[in-house]
């Protein structure tokens, strides 16, 4: 079977940029407070620009972007506040990069700040819930989706998540459990 | 192609997955590489219960099981350990791609089994010294 891929007739050039200001967000040294983030106009506000409703895959694919991004911020917390993390969860951030990449997916949507822990150990298993979730989410997502190139995209991006949990430590190692 | 044909195009993989990886057991030591061998035990087991479910889900559908060959090609460079991992590693990954395009080609409960199937694999490769990948079954998009 030939391999397809998702199709980006909504993306342009204006997705792949606001993709990048997403990436730039979600950068461990730029974690806003909730307070920051910047706040969606409702779509019954005066003033604001009527836009056509989005089709089942495209709201599909923007809700999974902001789902990755948010896991990505637990990631990019816990590798901030845990310096002897940083190494250990650099592959999950360099995952999710590259799947917001593939989607191409703008999300101006808050993400609210999630709490580290209190210890390396702890925000490595609020790591590991976040990643669990998201796979179940990834996954589902892939049952979801109308498009059978984007079901085949998110059900990989699901596998990938799998894997990098298989290979997240249980806990970190002696050296690791100092922050 | 209907789903029907999807599922036995990934049946037809599955029997040559099962033959293939009997093969590369049949080369590993259990005393010498037990980690190896354990792994491609289980990939052995796993494959063969993909085969089954999927048989009995296309006689379910009132078709015929699409049926093994008598024999599969099996890959060279099976004389080392590391040949044997390396075989079994292209194997999966490759059974991670049928998988993948299973997902694309099916809906509801058979999309569920794909998508299954393809994080079972996924996982399956780091026991045969894979590494994570960004789009297990779907490379290409890592080139993007």
């Amino acid at each position: 079977m030939p391999a397809r891929r998702v199709s980006t007739t909504r993306r342009g050039a204006l997705g792949g940029a606001l993709g990048l200001v997403l990436l730039t967000a979600c950068d461990v040294d730029d974690l806003r407070p909730p307070e920051a983030e910047t706040t969606p106009v409702p779509s019954g506000t005066p003033g604001a620009t009527e836009t056509p409703e989005p089709d089942a895959d495209t709201a599909l694919a923007d809700d999974t972007a902001h789902d990755i991004a948010r896991t990505l911020v637990t990631v990019s917390l816990a590798r901030r506040s845990f310096p002897r993390l940083r190494d250990r969860l650099q592959p999950l951030v360099r995952m999710h990069r590259a799947h917001l990449a593939v989607l191409e997916a703008p999300d101006d949507r808050s993400i609210p700040a999630p709490e580290a822990g209190d210890t390396p150990a702890e925000a490595l298993e609020r790591v590991r819930i976040a990643e669990q979730v998201l796979q179940e989410t990834l996954a589902a997502a892939a049952v979801e989706a109308q498009s059978g190139a984007l079901a085949r995209l998110l059900a990989s991006m699901s596998a990938s998540v799998s894997q990098h949990l298989a290979v997240l430590p249980s806990a970190p190692t002696a050296t690791e459990g100092q922050p | 192609m209907s789903e029907l044909d999807v599922l036995q195009d990934v049946l037809a993989n599955e029997h040559a997955a099962v033959y293939v990886y009997g093969v590369l057991g049949a080369r590993t030591s259990e005393s010498a590489t037990p980690d190896i061998y354990a792994a491609l035990r289980a990939a052995h087991d796993a494959h063969r219960g993909r085969r089954d479910e999927l048989t009995g889900q296309i006689a379910a559908d009132g078709a015929t099981p699409v049926a093994s060959a008598t024999a599969y090609e099996v890959p060279a460079g099976l004389e080392t350990a590391d040949g044997v991992t390396t075989a079994g590693l292209e194997l999966e990954r490759a059974c991670a791609a049928v998988y993948a395009a299973a997902v694309a080609s099916t809906t509801a409960e058979r999309r569920i089994w794909a998508v299954e199937a393809l994080n079972d694999a996924a996982v399956r490769e780091l026991g045969l010294r894979g590494t994570p990948e960004m789009f297990p079954g779907a490379g290409e998009y890592a080139d993007r």
